[in-house]
């Protein structure tokens, strides 16, 4: 990976990209992907998810069921692309400031000093993020979207890359806050890692009592090749056909009389981002329906609000139906 | 932006190959099948010898069927040979070999004698190939079916044979075509269909039928492909419903006049037709036949009769000539003739010279039963006139038993007029007749009390000395030659004749003109006939007595008029010998010039299209409109085939407009009643159309309810449908993300040869998925939300996918991609026979009469 790189100003969306440089990322990705398959059993659909957020530069929403292996993802991928990793644990009694950081009053310099909370990390875990106050809930909400935050009026920039994948139990458990619609918003994908498969879940018992499955982990990537793929992964092209497409999917679930609240614009911008994410690491240098398909169920699923109760099953399903009503094309 | 440097690839990773070299691989592989030349030569060696039991028909028997087996054997033979010895096979000679060895097969039939070796042609062998030819085409005119064998036979047969077969052997082995090597087949099938319609029987149409059928279910013996072949089967089947079905329903009565008078066509010395306004020229005495009778000499020796009168020309009406019609096994009573009276039975012996070389077999009226001519000589029952069919009368010997009418005066006078509907042409009168004529006829037959009086004075009209014998025709003073004549008074037998056939019929009295000779010079014991007795006469009928001849012309050859034509009643027998001396020869015929003679040609070919329908009456008529009906309904049926096929050329005219194409694809779908889901993607409409989807899945594709839905959730969760025993695959959506235990197993594998050391070993692992795993294998990447591997692994190297790959880059990539005109043909081909052999047989009918994509068309 040694020849590989982009520059940082190389952000114009009308560069073209070869197969050369998809190829790359898809090594890339494939590298990254065994790595952590090597430490969760059997998860690959959801490493593959959270490496397609990586590399679309969205957050991961990863929501089950307590001792499924969360955590543990998101503490893979930190070490797998070698960035620092911060985990956030949330409780009901955490304070926004916990998370973002605080000005202390230094005695020495007589000058008040900024303290950086958890959240200045490239993987930035947050544990149970439901278990938090909205109001810590929605302290995350700046860092999230802008990859900055302001303490005092003072603005701090994220590293590069940023990526937060929070970890929320089911929101009927005990104990827990609903998280908040403008913040699930800005999560690109919200995953359910499930439980594992029979003989994966044997060998895991079998892996994980004999030594940490983290060990074994280890740095296959660094910071500076994703932050490249990701400007490759930027440049997949779209055409109008496509995000025609997406848009009328939007539309869809916006007129569906069984979803309460459809989805937001940005659903599409992360929808298409993600495609594009898709696509390269399918191998192409052009996103297609099938990964808007493929997708959409992923990164759409939690924006909808059912009439019915906000389910996440019952979102996936809704979002399929929308799928299954939507021409993919003009000729079709 | 700048991506200045290329990622290195350390790795052999996959690159996917360009999609238009796929495609043609794809157009190759699906062509090249195993060299099965020897099961094609088989096919083609077995119909033709199926055809050949079918144009055995033909022939009385098989003596013919030897050469030409044998030829069409060694030419399949070679042609095997050719084709699957891989040195000779690649030379692409098959055909020429083919030709030199259906060459050397041809002389041994047809030029045993001149060959050098037995097999080496000579100059002379040419000259015998040809006069066997010959030889053949002469027994087609001798012969009657069934017909023997003759050599010249069995040359024709051989070489049309051996060139068809060379020709359906390439179509069925180079080509790949056997369905337009069926139509040569039927073109041997003409053979019987034309010649010997009667004698086909059902076995030979089995045959053919079933070689026609063994042709077209050739490309379908080799592989396990019955269903395609089914279709196959039913086009075939409805071609020879069509083929054979027409003909049968039209009764073969149309179709063979039109040989006999082909036959008929070289029509030569005597003319039938008459032209009033002619000049008698001088005519040779030379005697062109001689004749004895047991009857009155004063009887005319008739060759036909003519009744078709213009105002100007006489000329026969159109009759069929049915070739099974043979003089020598008798012909009908005559016409309006009593069974026990009013006639005497004569016989009369005629020696034709060589010159005399014509086709109308001279008999004085009316003519029964020939004797010594062969049985190509047929007659038309309405005239008694015989005819040879290819035959002439040059030389000929033979006796004639006739009727001579010899009515009862008593007998005409109490005739009734006749119904006109029965007498249509030979009460016709030329529109351009004028009142005259009809006014003269009523002011001469003034005083008649009955048609037969009316007639006596009419004749006694012309013969009573106002009228002048002449040579020369009438001056040309009006219009009309008719009344010209009754104004000039003077002309010969033909003007005569026919005012008087006219007036006769100006009365209601059917009349129509014999044209023959008039007795003739008397010679040992019988009398020589010469083109100076030539003549005509009208005859006119009554009811009980049939046709009666009249003889209104007062000189010339003619004779005295019969003796029912006198009103005393009392027949003047006068001596017969006056005819001879009558030294103005008057008669019309022969002379007419050569613009007559093409008339005559003309009016022949005329006559065949005319007549052809009349003879079978209603029962035709029913037929023809059944036919009709028929050909109706079915050009109907095919209408929206044929619009199809013009949607589907529209289409794919231009193999740069993919959408277009993509439009045709969607259609053949929607036809095989499996529409696309507007909702699915290309590459899924690909697994749809090629038929690799996983039951499951495609279950799932057209429902559009909640069932619908979870099924489409459930695979887009990845988990493959048909693996649904994985535990809580349930779950739809994200739920369901690698619940498979299928997904866990490869991973699990590439993890440890990863560990290993070794990359890229998932192409490896995938290169070992089975065939039968693939699609489901690739249905379940497709959906996957995060695939691991390229989307095109596993892909056959099929038409479609070449085209779904152009068209999906064109649409989303922005990519300048077009196929070229064999592709897209690979492609309609492709996805058509897919689709139809998965389609239920009545989809795959009215895919091919009643298309639906017609009535829901792909927007």
């Amino acid at each position: 990976m040694e020849g590989m790189s982009i520059s940082q100003e190389g952000t114009q969306t009308n560069s073209v990209i070869g197969a050369e440089h998809i190829e790359w990322v898809q090594h890339l990705t494939s590298r990254a992907r065994t790595a952590m398959n090597a430490v969760l059993e059997g998860k690959d659909e959801a490493v593959g998810l959270s490496l397609i957020a990586l590399l679309a530069g969205g957050h991961v929403l990863l929501e089950d069921v307590p001792g499924v292996g969360k955590t543990l993802l998101a503490r893979a991928m930190g070490k797998v692309v070698d960035g620092s990793v911060r985990r956030i644990q949330f409780t009901p009694d955490l304070l926004p400031t916990d998370v973002v950081g605080v000005n202390l009053f230094n005695q020495e310099t007589r000058h008040f000093e900024f303290r950086q909370g958890p959240v200045f990390a490239n993987i930035v875990i947050a544990d149970e993020i439901n278990r938090a106050s909205p109001k810590t809930q929605s302290a995350m909400l700046e860092c999230m979207a802008e990859g900055q935050a302001t303490i005092d009026g003072q603005t701090y920039q994220m590293p590069t890359p940023f990526i937060v994948v929070a970890t929320q139990n089911p929101i009927d458990m005990e104990g827990t806050y609903a998280l908040p619609e403008a913040q699930r918003d800005r999560f690109l994908t919200r995953i359910s890692l499930g439980y594992p498969a029979t003989a994966d879940e044997v060998d895991l018992l079998d892996n994980q009592i004999q030594n940490d499955p983290l060990e074994s982990a280890t740095a296959v990537t660094n910071l500076e090749q994703i932050t490249q793929a990701r400007t490759i992964v930027r440049h997949v092209s779209a055409s109008r056909q496509l995000r025609e497409y997406i848009v009328a999917i939007l539309q869809a679930t916006r007129d569906d009389q069984a979803i309460l609240l459809g989805s937001s614009p940005r659903g599409g911008v992360h929808l298409l981002r993600a495609a594009k994410a898709r696509a390269a690491l399918s191998g192409r240098t052009f996103a297609t329906p099938d990964d808007v398909q493929a997708l959409a169920p992923y990164i759409l699923a939690h924006r909808i609000i059912p009439r019915d109760g906000d389910d996440s099953d019952l979102a996936a399903d809704l979002i399929g139906r929308v799928l299954a009503r939507v021409p993919v094309s003009a000729n079709q | 932006m700048s991506l200045d440097a290329p990622p290195t690839r350390s790795h052999g990773d996959s690159a996917a190959e360009p999609p238009s070299q796929s495609a043609s691989d794809a157009v190759t592989t699906n062509d090249s099948r195993p060299p099965t030349g020897w099961l094609e030569a088989i096919i083609v060696f077995a119909a033709m010898t199926l055809t050949a039991v079918a144009v055995s028909a033909v022939f009385k028997d098989f003596a013919w069927l030897a050469p030409v087996l044998v030829s069409v054997g060694l030419v399949v033979l070679v042609g095997a040979v050719f084709r699957s010895v891989p040195v000779l096979r690649s030379s692409g000679t098959a055909v020429i070999a083919q030709c030199a060895a259906g060459l050397v097969a041809v002389f041994v039939v047809c030029a045993k004698g001149t060959l050098l070796l037995g097999f080496i042609p000579t100059g002379s062998s040419f000259g015998k190939v040809i006069d066997q030819l010959s030889a053949g085409v002469s027994d087609l005119y001798a012969t009657a079916p069934p017909a023997a064998s003759t050599p010249g036979f069995t040359a024709m047969l051989t070489i049309a044979f051996t060139l068809i077969t060379i020709l359906i052997d390439g179509l069925v082995a180079d080509l790949r075509a056997p369905k337009v090597g069926g139509v040569l087949l039927l073109v041997l099938w003409m053979i019987p269909v034309y010649f010997a319609s009667q004698e086909v029987r059902w076995w030979h149409i089995v045959a053919i039928l079933a070689a026609f059928l063994l042709l077209m279910l050739s490309p379908y013996l080799p592989a396990t492909r019955w269903r395609g072949g089914m279709t196959a089967v039913l086009a075939g089947a409805l071609a020879l419903a069509i083929g054979l079905g027409l003909p049968l329903l039209l009764p073969p009565v149309p179709s063979l006049p039109d040989r006999a008078s082909k036959g008929q066509g070289d029509l030569t010395v005597t003319n039938p037709f008459l032209n009033l306004r002619q000049n008698l020229g001088d005519r040779d005495d030379a005697t062109l036949f001689s004749y004895q009778t047991t009857g009155e000499d004063s009887d005319p020796v008739r060759l036909t009769s003519i009744d078709d009168f213009d105002g100007e020309n006489w000329a026969p009406s159109p009759f069929s000539l049915d070739p099974f019609a043979i003089a020598t096994d008798g012909m009908p009573w005559p016409e309006g003739m009593p069974r026990d009276k009013n006639f005497k039975e004569e016989t009369i012996d005629v020696a034709i010279g060589d010159e005399y070389d014509q086709q109308y077999l001279p008999s004085p009226y009316a003519p029964q039963q020939p004797e010594g001519v062969d049985r190509r000589w047929i007659f038309d029952e309405k005239t008694l006139t015989v005819v040879g069919n290819g035959e002439k009368t040059g030389g000929l010997q033979y006796s004639m038993d006739y009727l001579s009418p010899n009515p009862d005066v008593k007998d005409l006078q109490s005739a009734t007029p006749v119904d006109k509907k029965d007498f249509d042409t030979e009460l016709e009168v030329p529109d351009s007749l004028p009142a005259s004529v009809q006014e003269t006829a009523e002011r001469v037959t003034a005083d008649a009390e009955n048609q037969w009086e009316a007639a006596v004075l009419l004749q006694a009209y012309f013969r009573g000395g106002d009228f002048e014998y002449s040579i020369d025709a009438p001056e040309r003073a009006s219009g009309d030659a008719i009344s010209d004549f009754l104004a000039d008074k003077k002309g010969y037998c033909v003007q005569f004749s026919s005012a008087m056939t006219i007036m006769a019929r100006t009365m209601g009295i059917p009349a129509r003109i014999g044209v023959g000779f008039a007795g003739g010079e008397k010679a040992d014991g019988g009398f020589d006939v010469s083109m100076q007795d030539s003549h005509a006469w009208p005859e006119l009928y009554f009811e009980g007595a049939g046709w009666v001849r009249f003889e209104p012309t007062p000189g010339g050859p003619a004779g005295d008029p019969p003796k029912w034509t006198l009103a005393s009643g009392t027949a003047e027998n006068e001596d017969s010998d006056e005819s001879e001396s009558a030294s103005p020869s008057e008669e019309p015929t022969e002379e007419t010039s050569a613009a007559g003679n093409d008339e005559s040609e003309e009016a022949g070919d005329e006559e065949t299209s005319t007549q052809a329908a009349e003879p079978a009456g209603a029962n035709l008529t029913t037929y023809v409109w059944v036919g009709v009906i028929v050909l109706a309904l079915l050009l109907l049926a095919a209408i929206p085939a044929i619009w199809r096929s013009i949607l589907r050329s529209r289409r794919t005219k231009d193999p740069h407009d993919l959408e277009a194409v993509w439009t045709e694809v969607r259609a053949l779908a929607t036809d095989y009643g499996q529409s696309l889901d507007p909702s699915r993607t290309l590459r899924f409409n690909e697994l749809v159309l090629a038929g690799t989807l996983p039951t499951a899945a495609s279950g799932s594709t057209g429902t559009t309810g909640g069932a619908g839905t979870a099924g489409r959730a459930g695979t887009a969760g990845g988990a493959g449908s048909s693996t649904a025993g994985g535990a809580a695959s349930g779950g739809a959506g994200p739920a369901a993300v690698e619940v498979d235990p299928e997904t866990g197993e490869p991973l699990r594998r590439s993890a440890a040869e990863v560990a290993a050391g070794s990359s890229g070993t998932t192409e490896e692992s995938d290169g070992r998925v089975g065939a039968a795993e693939r699609s489901d294998e690739r249905l379940r990447r497709l959906q996957r939300p995060a695939p691991n591997e390229p989307d095109d692994r596993g892909r056959d190297d099929s038409a479609l996918s070449a085209f779904v790959d152009a068209l999906e880059a064109k649409r989303y990539g922005a990519a300048a991609e077009s196929l070229d005109d064999s592709e897209v043909r690979a492609l309609i081909d492709e996805v058509g026979t897919d689709l139809s052999e998965r389609a239920t047989s009545g989809n795959r009918i009215s895919a091919k009469i009643w298309p639906a994509s017609l009535f829901n068309r792909p927007k």
